[in-house]
Parts: C-alpha cells; structure tokens; sequence
C-alpha cells in the first residue's frame, strides 16, 4: 500500500468516484491512488467499469466523487483545463487523425501548450522520435496508413507532446500481436523511468502485472481487490478469473 | 459561339461567388454539423451595408453587431471564474465590436477609399458569425442534426426579418470595384469579373495554407475529422464551432460584397444565393470541399445557360438533380460523417412517476364521464367562437393531420424528413384543379393535351380527395424508394432538395397557376342545417378526420408492425436481425405520413379557397417539424400540442404587432417566431408533450393472456445437422486482416464457444454471419444456403437470430414488449389490419409467447418494466429472450454473460442447456472462461484473425498456443 502520511507524493487520489449512464451505474464508489513515478494498472472483464473510470478522470464524462491531482481538485474540469495540468489520455480507440500525417498528429498534441503560449516544442519531438524512431521515419505518411503498432506509438507520442505528469493509457495491447504488445509494455516501462506516472487499464493482466507497481481489480464498476502488483498477481480469485484459461495447468 | 463564351464566363463569375459559399457551408457542417441555412443572409447584410456605407451612412446593423457582441460579453464576464476567461471575454465581445463600432462612426462620414468601405462592411458582418454559435448552436451542440437544422432555420428567420427591418424591401447595387473590361483578343471580361476570380482564387490559396501550416487551422481541421481526438488534445468543440462559424461569416460576407456590383440585392436575396451554394455543398456530400467548390461553379453556369434559354423550369431541374446526386454520395460514401445510428434523435424515456394530483386528474378526464364531456366541448366548439376563432382551431387540425404523420416518420420511425408541405401541396392542388372553377380545369386538361376533356369539370369534390390520395401514394412511393435508402445527414438534405423542387414545380408551372397560384375556388358544398358559418361547419369532418387519425396511428403503433416502426429509429441493424425488410417498412410509413399530410392539403384547400406556392415551401416544411419537435416528436400527442402552440403564437404575435403597431417596421412576426424556436431549444429538450404525459389517457400496457402456449407449429431439425457451416473466409480492412482463412462449423444441439483476445475478429465473423457485411473471401452456408448476398432480414428467415455486444434495445418500451420484437417474422398482420385492429388474436399469441420466453429466462417479473431501467446484465438476458421468441435454429450469442452476477450466469448456462437439448445449435462468444468451459460443447479459439485452436475443453486448455495467446508471452 502506498505510504499515506506523505501526501505529497501522491499525485492523483481518486476518493468515492462514481459514474451513472442513465440508470445504471458504471463506477461505484471507486478511490485509488498513483504514487509519483509509479505505473498503477487497473484490471477486470468487459464492462468492470475500466474505461468509464478512465473518462471521468480525464472530464469526458460527467462523475460524482473526489478526484485531487498534484493536491488541488480537479473534479468538474473540462479537457482543456486538464491537459493544461499535465494529464493525459490514450483512449482504447487510439482516436488518431487518421487523415492527417504522423508530424501533425504529434504536433496537435502540444496544441493546449500552444494555446498557453508555448511557441517551442522540438525538445519533445524529439525525445518522441527517439522513443519511436519509427515515428520519425513516417512522419509525413498519413496516420491511417500506419501499421497497428505503430498506431499505438502515435497515440501515445501525441499524448507525450502535452508533457504530462501522469498519462493514462486504456488498452494499448488491444488488437497488436505479442511481439508489438512486449516492445509497447517495455515503452510503458521506460516512460516510468524517465518521470511519467501512468495508470493502465487492460485486459491483458499478466503483461500488466508485470511492470505494474500497483494494481486495482474492477468487477461491476467497484474495485474487489487491489494491492502491489504482486500481491494481485499471486491472489487465487485474481489467477482464476483474469490470468489463465485454466488454474490447474 | 461567341454567346456561349459570354454565358460561360457570366455563370463562372457567379459560380466562383457561390463556390466561397459552398466552402463555407461545407466547413460549419464539418465541424458542427450545422447545416448554415443562415448564410445567404451574410451575403444580403455584407453587401446591402457596404450599399449604406457608400451612400455615406452609417448601417444600423453596426449597433445590432455590436449590441448583442457587448451582451454577450457581460453574461461571459460574470460567468467567468478565471481573471483570463475575464479578459478573454471582454476583448473577444466587447473591445473588438466596439472598436469596429467606433471606426464605422466615425470613418463612414469622411468618404473613406472605397476598399475601406468593403473592409467595414466586412467588419461589421463577420462578428456575427461567431456571435450566432454562442447564441443558438452551442449549447445544443450535441443534440440531433434534426434539432440544429430546426435551429437552424429559426435562425434564417431572424435573420431575414432582421435584414427586412434595417435595409427595407429595396434592392440596391453596390460600386464595381473597377469598371474597366480587359480585352482578350475579340473577347472582353468585365474587371469586376477578374475581381472575383482573383478574390475568390487567393481566399482559397489562403484557407489552404491556414489549414495546413497554423496550429489553429491543423486543429480547426483534427476537431472536424475526429473531434474526440481532438477533444483530448484540448481543443473544445466550442472553439471550433465559434471560429468555423466566423470563418463562414466571413466567406459569407465576402462573397456578399463581390456580388452585389453585378447583381442587384434585395434583403431576401441571400437566402436563394444560399441555396445554390447548398447544391454546390450537396455535390461535395457536405464533406469534400474541391467537389464543393466545383459544384458551385458548376451550378453558375448551368443557371446562367438555363437562364439565356429562359428555361421556366430550371429550379425544378436543378433540385430533381441533386436527389439522385446525393444517392450516388450516399451509396459510395463510407468516410465522411456516419451518423446513422442515433441520427434523428434518442428516444428518451419518460418520466412514469407523476404526482397523485396528476392521476386524479388524469382518472377524471378519461372516465365515462370526463370522455363525454371531451365529446361536448368538440362539439359545440364552433358554437362558442367567432369567425377569427373558428379559422383558428381549423388550422390546428389542419397542422395536426400533417403532424401525426411527422412524429410517426420522424419522432418514432426516425427518418427526418423536410418536405411533408410538398405533400399537402399536392392535395391541395388537386382539389383545387378538380373542384376548382371549370377554367381551371380546362386550362389543365388543355395544356396536358387531354383537349376531348375541355368542358368536363364539374367532378365532385370528393372524387377530388380520392385522386389526390392516389397521386400522393404514387408520388411517395417513388420519393421514398430512393430517398429512404439514403444514410446519415444525406436523408434530410435529401427531403430539402425534393421539397424545393417540388416547390418550384408548384410555382413555374403554367397549369397551377405560376406563383400567383389559383383563386377563386369552389367551397365544399356543406349544406348543414345549422347557421355556422363555413368555417365553422368544415371544423367538423375536420374533428373526425384528425380523431381517425391519432386512433388508427396509435392502433398502428401498438401492434407488430408499430414494434417494427419503433425499431427502425436508430436501430436498423436489430430491426434487419428479427427479420424486418426495413426498406420497405420505412416507404409503408412515408406513405402514411405522405397520406395524412396530403388529407390536410385537400382541407386547406376547401377553408383558403385559394392555393399558392408559398404554403408548401420548404419553410412549411420546416415548420410542420418545428410542431413536432417542439409538441414532443415521440409522442403522438405531441402533434396536437405542437399545432396548438404554433397557431397560437402566430395569432398573438399578429395581435401584439398590431396593437403596437410595429409590424409596419418589418418582419417582426417573423423574427420573433425564430427567436422563440431558437430559445425553446436552448432550454427544453424533448417537447413540451413531456409535461403533459401524465394527463394522456394511460397506455395500457401490452400484457400476456398467461394461457398455455401451443407449441405444434415449432419447426425441429435433427440433432447433428450442419446449421452452420464457415468454410475459409477473409475479410481485411484496408490491409488489416480481420479474418484470415477461419473455417469451422455448428451442429444442431450444440454449444460452440467463440473466444479469443480483444480484437481477434470474433465480432468480424460474427456480422459476416449474420449479413451486416461481406467476406472478401469464402463461404457461409447457413442451412446449406450461401449467405454472402443475402441481407440480414434474409438471412433471419433461415433461423438465425442474435444478440448484440453493444445492447440494442428500445429503451422506453416494456421488456415484455423488446421480446415481442423476436417474433417479428411469425407474425403475419400487415399495416392493413394493425391499423383497423383486426389482429388482436395474433397480438395476444404473440404476446403471450414472449412471456414465455421471459419465464424460460427468469425475467418474467420485469414484464412491465421499461428495458432502459433494467441493469446492463439483464438487458442481455432480454436480448436472449427476444432471440428466442423467433425460436431459432441456430442462436447467435454476443458475450451474454458480461455483467451478470454469479447466479445469473449459472441459471443463464442452464437455459442454454436445455435449449442445446431441444436441439438448437448455438454459438457464443463469451470472455468468461469459468462461463464458456463449464457450457461449451467445443471450443474455437481465435487470435489476430486466425483460429489458432479448436476441440473440447479440455484439448483447448492445455493447447500451449491457446495459452500464449491469453497469458500475452
């Protein structure tokens, strides 16, 4: 469990989060927490609520509840505001601008620094580009042209253009095959290293688990379980239902 | 030759001007999916100002500008809770507009240079642009393109008595901005001609580099093409909208000034130059500026080729050619903006709860007693009134009869359409072509060559009705045959261009009398022994025609085919599942509403006496959905509230203008009728027929008879044989390979289970199954029949029935009433007997079969309940129990175990053994492993397109590929 005496190490606190789609509630009651420099990863089945809690953090959608990030509350934001913070989301459906190049994709990901006045974004295209050279190579081919896994860099390089503090990222190993879902998780990995946080949704738990810190077990919009990502990776509910087609082989 | 030159180079000078406008159109849809009915009126305004300012005044519009700008900006300031947004406020809709004041104040007396001049028109016009967005369009940016068309139009209406207050009804040229001509060899082209060319040539040069090379222009166009995407970036759909709409304005009033020199401008001058720019914007589908821009030109010069050859009927040309245009986008567009699902509006729920008040209320009105009393009051209606009151009340039911039919096609069947007035102009003109004075007649039967008829008139007037009908149904069925079949934002765009040809058809034709219409016509022969007045005495027929109207449409609703109905708004694909051919259903209803509009023209015809053009214009067209929108398209008796509302504003807006004595200014009829449409859609969503729901006479719910059930005509096929049978198809998706060579196969009285990753093309196969698309390559063979060309209404009929992934219920009707739905194909009551309720006994089987469904399923206590108020897990259970009410051979099921409960899921696998025993062939996809191992017969395993596994459980469990594929090695 992360250390709750120092709060100043915690930069987003998610306390009583709850989301309604009509009747229905989507996220009951959810709090977590992301530890600067850590990679806290939510799991659970279709419909546990993992992308529903991923859109109300990020202003999408309306919720109820607490959310502070860096200490102030950021509840009720628009988008706008929130990526001013330094927060970032790579939704499930990536939502690139398939008919716009690789350059201005990346370009448009620092459009809210723009709109603040910064003029000067080299420095993170570059550090992009030498994340995912790729990238660099195509940078004047259009994005829907691009490969799946190259699809996943770009929405994650565009989202590195806004320099956030903490991205989310829902999904990235959807629909890539096991090579590209390795090379994208030990990306995640080095992103950490280098000072982002992150909070990974996915249905692939074991690649989760594996460069997660702390994980969060979602079933019905509420969390059932969580703890370090070993403790969640050696519970018997966890292995049963998310891990393995089978538990005894 | 030399003539044709000259025509070609005239219909490219007003073909570049449209062609600004057409960009602009196509720009504002893009972004906001406004479709910009108000741009022509930037055109009147730019250039009717720039006629003012060079006549050494100063536009009164200038102060409008810049008076609403300023009041905006104070609401904004004390809004804003950002000393940024303050500034932001203050500069955008204070200082700039005042500014803009100020230089117009006090530079128009000094007779400034004449590109001054153009730059103050310009000024004064482009601010309302964005001024319009922060008024009407955003703050319903998200709802239906069916509510921002209506806004739209309101809009258009302000604009226009506004343009008719300030500027006056006469039409005014502007300087040319060069009267020289530039000589090419024998060939002279005037410069105000090369003016526009280059103009409009470096406007475009300059849209291009703004788009390509600024970060706002990049964003402007990232929030057109994925305004999610967009919407992560940062940038907010409303400052999209309001710089679209500020670059629309712009072009708008560019164009404005550019034309005015070589065309004289009238206030309502606009709204036509707009329409050209609409076919140009309909060429490119609203999506493609080139093709825009080339179908505006291209409409210059036919109009200027038509015009030279004097053509009578070059409207009614140019409209008829876009429908067929818009067909062929429809069918070929893929890309571009696919809103069907969704497009007309959810259906929403309302709210059952009403106070104890309301029901006592509600209890009075519609006991014996109250319903009697109901009956008196429409009785003796015409006796209470006067003459003017008497008017009235008919054109409420006239208005109603035109609007059940709306809310029937658009509120409930969701297929938006603009042109029901061109219907009740066709009744209208009917009568009054056969029951008119003979001259009429006559000159119809003259002019059609029929000359044995001169002289034969004199028909009844009722034989006129029936003509009338014939022709509507003719005339509908033709329409929409192919407008129906048209996806998305097509369909309205569609109705807009037939009810204008039809319009101008009604207006150039020499046999209806042109513009001026056809006077004079003979009253219906009434004769009742009662001193009413004619008013009066046609109020009657006109109560029984609108009560048989609201009985046989709710008839109608309540019944199969009114399940139908509901399915086909926003849910076609379910609708095609349960075996509905919804092309066909949806001509049946477009006929109807087409029927009940055309009934009111024929009355309209018989209370006016008098038919013009006007009446039947697209702006009535728009209006009649106004009522229904505004009375609450999704009930019925949103159509008499709506009707009501409408007439009623009018008649007290007349008196108050009147009484003012203001309406000798202007328009102001006009303008405060859009600002009203504009305000009620600012604040109210869903009709005001909302408020009124707990007074309506309460649905009684469908309901099981709860007899036993009569299984005999249940169809049984042998265990073991093949029900479905996948041989090697593929399907990619522009080089992706969704499906790569998958074959398998599902017997009768098995459970073949489905998994794989996300995204491993399990959803792929299954729409390839059930006919929603095609496999590049391969076979499905269901029951021995190749399903490839096939629709999914057919593939139905073989026995196949699914559930979907993503929920596809109608969400305010009875479960019991979703599961009903199943049983589509069963059925067999036509509209015919639904409407005379002659398929009572039927309803009752079917009815009573999807409670048994509902029993099997373990949802039989939520029979009543709507399906919207069900949790997610059991709305798939009702998915299930509808599947089965169709009692299928093979059962396709999409993830059914996603969000039930433990227990659920158990009684749900129980369910599904049974019905494997009975011998149903199923196949399901499903993620829960613990759900699908401890169910499924056999196992397909997919990953990345391929089936990389097949075999019993326990042969996939310990495949080692399986494995790899779900443990992500």
């Amino acid at each position: 469990m992360p250390d709750k005496t120092n709060t100043s190490n915690i930069l987003l606190a998610v306390n009583n989060l709850s989301v309604d789609y009509g009747l229905a509630r989507a996220v009951d009651n959810l709090s977590l927490e992301v530890v600067k420099g850590s990679i806290v990863t939510i799991i659970g089945a279709n419909g546990a609520g993992k992308t529903t809690t991923l859109s109300a953090l990020m202003g999408l959608i309306p919720s109820t509840g607490g959310v502070r990030f860096l200490d102030e509350p950021i509840q009720g934001l628009g988008v706008a505001d929130l990526v001013s913070r330094r927060l970032a989301l790579v939704p499930e459906t990536r939502e690139l601008f398939a008919e716009m190049s690789v350059e201005e994709n990346l370009r448009l990901g620092a459009y809210q620094r723009y709109m603040n006045g910064e003029r000067d974004f080299s420095e993170e295209l570059n550090q992009v580009h030498v994340l995912f050279p790729r990238l660099k190579e195509r940078s004047q081919q259009l994005a829907g042209t691009l490969s799946g896994g190259e699809r996943q860099m770009l929405a994650i390089g565009r989202a590195l253009m806004a320099k956030p503090l903490l991205l989310m990222l829902d999904e990235p190993s959807l629909g890539l095959a096991p090579l590209v879902v390795a090379e994208i998780f030990a990306i995640i990995d080095r992103l950490r290293d280098s000072g982002v946080s992150i909070l990974l949704v996915e249905q692939n738990a074991t690649a989760a688990l594996r460069i997660a810190d702390n994980a969060y077990v979602l079933e019905s919009g509420c969390v059932a379980f969580h703890g370090t990502a070993s403790e969640v990776s050696s519970d018997r509910r966890v292995i049963e239902t998310y891990l393995g087609v089978s538990d005894g082989a | 030759m030399d003539i044709a030159l000259l025509l070609l180079q005239d219909g490219m000078t007003t073909g570049a001007a449209y062609a600004l406008l057409a960009l602009s159109l196509v720009l504002v849809f893009v972004v906001s999916r406004v479709i910009l009915i108000q741009a022509g009126e930037y055109v009147s305004y730019a250039a009717l100002s720039l006629t003012v300012i060079q006549s050494g005044n100063v536009p009164f519009l200038v102060w409008i500008m810049a008076g609403v700008s300023a009041i905006i900006g104070v609401h904004d300031i004390i809004r804003a809770q950002a000393g940024v947004a303050m500034l932001k406020a203050a500069l955008f809709w204070i200082a700039i507009p005042g500014a803009i004041l100020v230089a117009t104040l006090l530079l128009v007396p000094l007779d400034p240079p004449a590109f001054v001049k153009v730059l103050l028109a310009l000024a004064i016009v482009v601010p309302m642009g964005p001024a319009w967005y922060r008024l009407a369009y955003r703050r319903i940016a998200r709802s239906s393109t069916l509510v921002l068309l209506i806004v739209s139009m309101a809009v258009q209406f302000v604009m226009g008595g506004v343009g008719l207050a300030v500027f006056g009804p006469e039409g005014s040229r502007t300087e040319p901005f060069s009267s020289g001509f530039l000589e090419i060899g024998s060939f002279s082209i005037p410069a105000q001609s090369l003016w526009i060319f280059g103009v409009t040539a470096a406007i475009i040069v300059a849209l291009v580099l703004f788009f390509r090379f600024t970060m706002r222009g990049t964003a402007l166009r990232a929030a057109a093409h994925n305004p999610n995407g967009a919407l992560l970036m940062g940038i907010s759909p409303e400052s999209a909208g309001q710089l679209s709409f500020g670059l629309a304005a712009f072009l708008c009033a560019v164009t404005g000034v550019l034309i005015s020199p070589i065309l004289t401008i009238y206030y309502d001058t606009g709204f036509i130059i707009g329409l050209k720019a609409f076919i140009g914007a309909v060429v490119g589908g609203f999506v493609s500026y080139p093709l825009a821009a080339v179908g505006a030109l291209g409409i210059g010069i036919f109009e200027s080729f038509a015009a030279f050859a004097s053509s009578a009927y070059k409207e009614v040309i140019v409209f008829a050619l876009v429908v067929p245009v818009l067909f062929l986008r429809s069918t070929l567009s893929h890309k571009g903006v696919d809103l069907e699902e969704g497009f007309a509006g959810e259906v929403k729920t309302s709210a059952g709860a009403s106070s104890p008040l309301v029901r006592r209320i509600r209890a009075m009105l519609w006991s014996p007693w109250g319903i009697a009393v109901i009956a008196l009051v429409l009785l003796c209606l015409p006796y209470g009134m006067n003459q003017t009151q008497q008017i009235s009340v008919n054109y409420i039911l006239l208005f109603t009869m035109v609007v059940i039919g709306v809310c029937l096609l658009t509120g409930i069947a969701g297929q938006v359409s603009f042109g029901q007035a061109a219907f009740v102009g066709v009744g209208a003109y009917t009568a009054a072509i056969i029951a008119g004075p003979c001259a009429n007649w006559d000159n119809f039967v003259s002019i059609i060559g029929l000359d044995f008829l001169v002289g034969s008139c004199g028909l009844p007037a009722w034989s006129s009705l029936l003509v009338s009908l014939i022709l509507t149904t003719i005339i509908a069925v033709f329409l929409g045959a192919i407008t129906l079949r048209m996806r998305s934002h097509f369909l309205p765009i569609a109705t807009i261009s037939w009810a204008i040809c039809i319009y101008y058809f009604f207006g150039s034709s020499d046999l209806l009398g042109g513009f001026s219409g056809l006077t004079d016509l003979q009253p219906l022969n009434l004769n009742f022994p009662s001193n009413l007045p004619y008013e009066g005495q046609l109020y009657y027929p006109m109560l029984v025609v609108t009560i048989l109207f609201f009985a046989v449409t709710a008839n109608l609703l309540n019944s199969r085919t009114g399940r139908g109905i509901r399915a086909l708004h926003s849910r076609t694909v379910l609708a095609e599942s349960v075996g509905i051919a919804t092309i066909n259903l949806k001509v049946k209803v477009f006929v109807i509403a087409a029927l009940m509009a055309c009934v009111s023209g024929w009355f309209y015809m018989q209370l006016q006496r008098f038919v013009s053009p006007e009446s039947f214009s697209l702006l009535a067209g728009a209006k009649y959905l106004f009522m229904a929108v505004v009375g609450g398209e999704h009930h019925l008796a949103g159509a008499l509230l709506g009707s009501s509302l409408v007439e009623v504003l009018n008649k007290s807006f007349q008196a108050f203008f009147t009484w003012t004595s203001l309406g000798r200014f202007g328009d102001f009829e006009q303008i405060l009728f859009g600002a009203v449409i504009v305000l009620v859609f600012q604040f109210t969503r869903g009709g005001i027929a909302q408020f009124f729901v707990g007074l309506l006479p309460s649905q009684k719910l469908a309901r099981a008879s709860g007899k036993p059930l009569d299984h005999s005509h249940q169809e049984s096929v042998p265990k073991g044989t093949v029900l479905l049978d996948i041989c090697n198809i593929s399907k990619s998706f522009g080089g992706l390979k969704a499906l790569n060579n998958v074959s398998f196969q599902v017997k009768a009285g098995e459970v073949v289970a489905l998994i794989g990753p996300n995204g491993a093309g399990k959803s792929t196969l299954f729409n390839a199954v059930s006919g929603i698309s095609q496999a590049n390559t391969g076979d499905v063979l269901i029951r021995e029949t190749a399903v490839s060309s096939l629709s999914p209404h057919d593939i139905s009929a073989l026995g196949v029935m699914r559930t979907f992934q993503h929920v596809k219920l109608l969400s305010d009707r009875s479960v019991l009433e979703n599961v009903a739905i199943g049983a589509y194909r069963r059925g067999k009551s036509g509209i015919l007997k639904s409407l005379l309720r002659l398929d009572r006994a039927e309803e009752q089987r079917t009815l009573d079969m999807a409670y048994h469904c509902l029993v099997r399923i373990g949802l039989q206590d939520t029979a009543d309940t709507p399906a919207a108020e069900l949790p997610l897990g059991q709305q798939r259970l009702v998915e299930v129990a509808r599947a089965l009410a169709a009692e299928p051979a093979l059962l396709l099921l999409d993830e059914p175990a996603a969000g039930l409960r433990y227990q659920e899921k158990q009684a749900l696998a129980e369910v599904l053994r049974q019905l494997r025993d009975e011998g149903m062939g199923i196949l399901v996809v499903e993620h829960d492993m613990a759900f699908v191992m401890g169910l499924a017969d056999r196992v397909v395993v997919m990953n990345f397109g391929e089936k990389i596994a097949e075999g019993t459980t326990s042969e996939v469990q310990s495949n080692p590929l399986v494995r790899e594929a779900y443990l992500g090695a």
